[in-house]
């Protein structure tokens, strides 16, 4: 199943939380260098992928995010430093636009908890990572260390208060969001920018990165001085990657190489299957929760795609 | 003095492991490099990306779009540094000389001659903190040259960086900096340069004309990072990418960005047009945004400490018991400069002569007992320099790098010239990759031996005074001590002192010369066949070049000489993960784990191993075990795989 996003190139894409077969996805003009982006609402039904609801930013937009406690509040930001909160049963404007960054902000996760303080944490070239309360729509508190840009943020599914964020430093930094004057841990791969970074969940201690010099690494919170498993086999840089939320081993990724794969880190052959169904990168990629084996992509290509690969039907 | 020297498999294996990529076929086929050069361009796409919309939108953020631009392209430098020079080339010292001395085409040149993995580092030489390093060092690079005005450096890195890939005419960093200073006198008037790069950022004329001159110039440095881009995008895979047409128009000048939008090179009604169209469209503007949440937001802004607070009270609300604290916080702490940490309970602390006991017992390779005994040892004589130096030399044979340096460092504080524990010391810094401390500690190896004393010349900065700010070793200092080393060897061309030729070895392995480094070795071994401690240098040194099997040979015939010598076992099983015999090296995994238990506890097993283990054990496909190894049950893994105790 596919979406066509005319004239508008993804950038990320999220199933919601709340409905099997609703998608979101980003996308901005002109590979997101230059012009407006758009929000796209994509439900899935028998006869395709339908459009649901279009929301204008004049930004292109880089990612996107569901709430874990309402079914039609999605958190995305954008080239021009903000984040919007946007309601898909109201208006055609965000509920909220909150900007304390200072350049483009490439990354926003919502809190995975539903028991926990509902925020937001959001990564920006400006190097920082910031705390949002979206209710309130203001920013918390701002986490600084990154040497380089950092390209993403995502919050522990396991330890409270916990996140990590991943950046063009070649590091992925652990932080409690209650101490913003300290960084908990710094993993130091220094082999490339750490593009994205994702947390096992099943593991509370494991954590995937995925980097330029085209290669995913696992890393064991307790001992990482070196990678527990590499995987090697993109053949450009890596730009997402995922751990299944159904099987603790199966891992996804997404690259400038055309492809998405998939992966099952406790094989000696870990790489299960090579995707190549876009013509340009591919940029999004995230599992459905409620269709175990259920992938959607989105690429630079104008496409998004809804598939259950081979490998993931068992 | 047990060289480790390793060859994680961690580094290894995204070469070596898999088989896709051959890392001594990469200079030989040009395909291979010119996709490695692709896809480290791939990911300035990122930074293309950054640079465009940069221009496109002005200000985003309120930085000065020159120092956004120039920024940009700092990290683009810093990027190619970090992504493709520094996993093959990387070699701290060689990193440090080609910001001090290099100028760009040398770095280019150097980049395309050498094949960036044939000299991959090992594992050893871990590049945690060189980050920081290179900030230091990029500062200091500053700090002695006050002449450059800000700015230039950063567009010759520029210029490198198209240069780099794109081969367009090279300008150079002189003819560069003259052009600069040119136009800069004519806009400063008199100022020395050094003041005008102060007044640089306050002064708004100046300011605004650096921005000017910057901005006409980054445009076309952006259409030259965009040829670049679209030259090399020749991967078939890549023949109808719109992205590359897109980037081609834009090198070209049929596009350009302007005011955030792509326009056509000749439609300018068009833009207009668009504009208007823009203006027009429903898309809601930050400001009405602004206004509609300012009540909201200035009276939150207002409490901020007591959103602050309540922060702290909501998180701390939700239950604890529910959400594991971080256990491996702990290991967060400077693991160098700590004091020796003793074992509690120590069932030897009333032995009568533990000192001669633990020495038996390191003659029978029994290296965790040894270890007890020479603690309860130095508890009792907290002055015994020898047994400081035992307990060192053993925590390093045992694989425990933290606990031996802890020691040796205690046994020459009170023995400043003891040269079997200097020479010690030397391995484990280079094991832990602290290049300068190794340096240093091997110069006062020298200074101290009285053989050699008269060699060194300048005997300043010989003590090991912990942690300096860096751990690099400059390549000015690496060659000091080299050519000290050879004149000490020369001393006695017939007679090999095979002290002189291990630290040589060991110094070799410091710079990445692993040839040379086993040359050392070898000659070591032909002198001196019956030391455990050099066949293991030797294996590791040549493990380090990626020759495993020899290495593998060396390590065996340190275990037929020593076999309780737990790091050769764990090199050995190293070895065996990069030739791909898993189950073989997860038998010398148990084996070593095995020998390092004793009979009071399992106080003495290194973490290391277990985490290797533990990736051995999914490479073999084994996860299933995980667990076992999680809970450091050897018992259960021995069952498994047939170790007998």
């Amino acid at each position: 199943m596919q979406y066509i996003t005319q004239n508008r190139h993804g950038y990320s894409v999220d199933f919601s939380p709340y409905f099997a077969d609703r998608i979101a996805c980003v996308t901005g003009e002109n590979f997101g260098i230059a012009g407006p982006g758009t929000l796209y609402i994509i439900d899935a039904q028998p006869q395709g992928l339908l459009l649901n609801k279009r929301l204008e930013w004049k930004s292109s937009l880089f990612d996107c995010c569901w709430s874990e406690i309402n079914d039609n509040i999605i958190v995305t930001c954008s080239g021009d430093g903000s984040i919007q909160i946007w309601n898909i049963s109201a208006d055609n404007a965000p509920v909220a636009v909150m900007k304390d960054h200072l350049q483009e902000v490439y990354c926003v996760d919502w809190t995975k908890r539903r028991n926990a303080p509902q925020h937001v944490i959001s990564a920006s070239w400006d190097k920082d990572i910031k705390l949002w309360d979206p209710q309130k729509g203001i920013c918390l508190a701002t986490y600084s260390g990154h040497e380089n840009v950092a390209y993403c943020a995502t919050w522990s599914p396991h330890y409270l208060a916990m996140f990590a964020s991943a950046a063009g430093d070649g590091t992925i930094r652990f932080w409690d969001c209650r101490t913003p004057s300290r960084c908990l841990k710094i993993i130091n791969d220094g082999r490339g920018e750490i593009l994205h970074c994702d947390w096992n969940k099943y593991n509370k201690d494991v954590i995937i990165s995925c980097s330029t010099d085209n290669i995913l690494r696992c890393w064991d919170l307790r001992n990482a001085k070196i990678p527990t498993i590499t995987l090697p086999g993109h053949q450009y840089a890596v730009k997402k990657v995922k751990f299944s939320p159904h099987k603790e081993n199966i891992v996804a990724s997404c690259s400038y190489d055309l492809t998405v794969r998939l992966w099952n880190i406790a094989l000696p052959n870990p790489m299960l299957e090579v995707i190549e169904h876009h013509s340009e990168f591919v940029t999004g990629l995230n599992f459905n929760l409620h269709r175990p084996g259920q992938i959607v992509d989105c690429a630079w290509d104008e496409h998004v795609k809804v598939y259950s690969p081979m490998s993931l039907q068992m | 003095m047990y060289l480790r020297l390793s060859e994680y498999p961690s580094r290894g294996q995204t070469t070596g492991m898999d088989g896709h990529f051959h890392p001594r076929q990469q200079i030989n086929d040009p395909l291979t490099f010119a996709v490695s050069i692709l896809s480290t361009k791939l990911d300035s796409t990122e930074k293309l990306i950054m640079a465009m919309r940069d221009l496109a939108e002005g200000e985003c953020g309120g930085a000065n779009p020159l120092m956004k631009m120039t920024s940009h392209f700092m990290q683009d430098k810093s990027m190619r540094q970090e992504g493709l020079i520094r996993p093959g080339v990387v070699h701290p010292a060689e990193l440090e000389r080609q910001f001090l001395h290099a100028s760009e085409h040398e770095l280019v040149n150097e980049y395309l001659r050498q094949d960036p993995r044939l000299h991959r580092p090992p594992e050893t030489f871990r590049m945690e903190g060189l980050l920081k390093e290179m900030k230091e060092i990029e500062h200091s690079h500053q700090m002695r040259a006050p002449i450059t005005a800000p700015g230039v450096s950063d567009i010759v890195a520029t210029e490198w960086a198209n240069d780099f890939v794109a081969n367009t005419p090279f300008m150079h960093e002189q003819e560069l900096e003259e052009q600069y200073r040119a136009i800069q006198n004519s806009a400063t008037g008199d100022h020395p340069p050094t003041q005008w790069a102060d007044e640089y950022l306050q002064d708004t004329e100046h300011a605004i004309w650096a921005a000017e001159y910057v901005e006409a110039n980054s445009k076309n440095e952006l259409k030259d990072t965009a040829a670049a881009l679209s030259e090399i995008s020749n991967d078939p895979k890549f023949a109808d990418s719109k992205f590359f047409d897109f980037v081609k128009k834009l090198s070209t000048g049929e596009l350009t960005i302007k005011d955030d939008q792509v326009v056509d090179g000749a439609a300018e009604q068009w833009e207009k047009e668009f504009t208007a169209e823009q203006q027009g469209a429903e898309v809601m503007n930050e400001e009405q945004w602004v206004n509609q949440f300012d009540e909201e937001t200035l009276r939150s802004k207002s409490k901020d400490n007591e959103v602050w607070d309540n922060l702290q009270k909501e998180w701390e609300s939700y239950d604890r018991d529910n959400h594991p604290e971080h256990p491996w916080l702990s290991e967060y702490e400077d693991t160098y400069n700590k004091e020796y940490d003793f074992k509690e309970d120590n069932p030897f602390e009333n032995h009568p002569d533990p000192f001669n006991e633990g020495l038996q017992m390191l003659k029978e390779g029994n290296l965790s007992m040894a270890l007890l005994l020479f603690e309860a040892d130095v508890k009792k004589n907290p002055e015994h320099v020898e047994a400081w130096q035992y307990l060192g030399t053993t925590h390093a044979e045992n694989e425990q790098e933290n606990q031996a340096v802890s020691a040796l460092r205690r046994c020459l504080q009170l023995e400043p010239g003891r040269l079997p524990a200097l020479q010690a010391l030397s391995v484990s810094y280079t094991n832990e990759s602290l290049q300068l401390q190794a340096c240093r500690t091997l110069k006062s190896w020298l200074y101290n031996n009285p053989k050699y004393h008269h060699l060194v010349r300048d005997s300043t900065q010989l003590s090991d005074d912990g942690m300096v700010t860096s751990s690099l070793m400059t390549r000015e200092q690496f060659r000091e001590i080299e050519s000290v080393f050879l004149e000490a060897a020369r001393l006695s061309p017939e007679n090999v002192d095979v002290d002189v030729q291990s630290c040589l070895g060991v110094l070799y392995n410091l710079s990445g010369d692993y040839e040379k480094a086993a040359d050392c070795f070898r000659v070591a071994v032909d002198s001196k066949p019956d030391d455990p401690e050099l066949w293991n240098k030797l294996g590791a040194t040549l493990a380090n070049s990626n020759k495993s099997e020899e290495a593998i040979l060396a390590y065996h015939t340190a275990l037929s000489l020593s076999p309780g010598y737990v790091r050769a076992r764990y090199n050995l099983g190293i070895s065996c993960i990069n030739l791909k015999a898993y189950r073989e090296a997860i038998e010398h995994f148990l084996i070593a784990l095995n020998m390092q238990r004793n009979d009071y506890g399992s106080t003495t097993m290194s973490d290391n191993i277990w985490s290797t283990l533990r990736m051995a054990l999914s490479y073999n496909g084994k996860s299933d075990l995980f667990q076992a190894v999680d809970e450091r049950d050897l018992a259960t893994l021995n069952k498994e795989f047939d170790v007998s105790v």
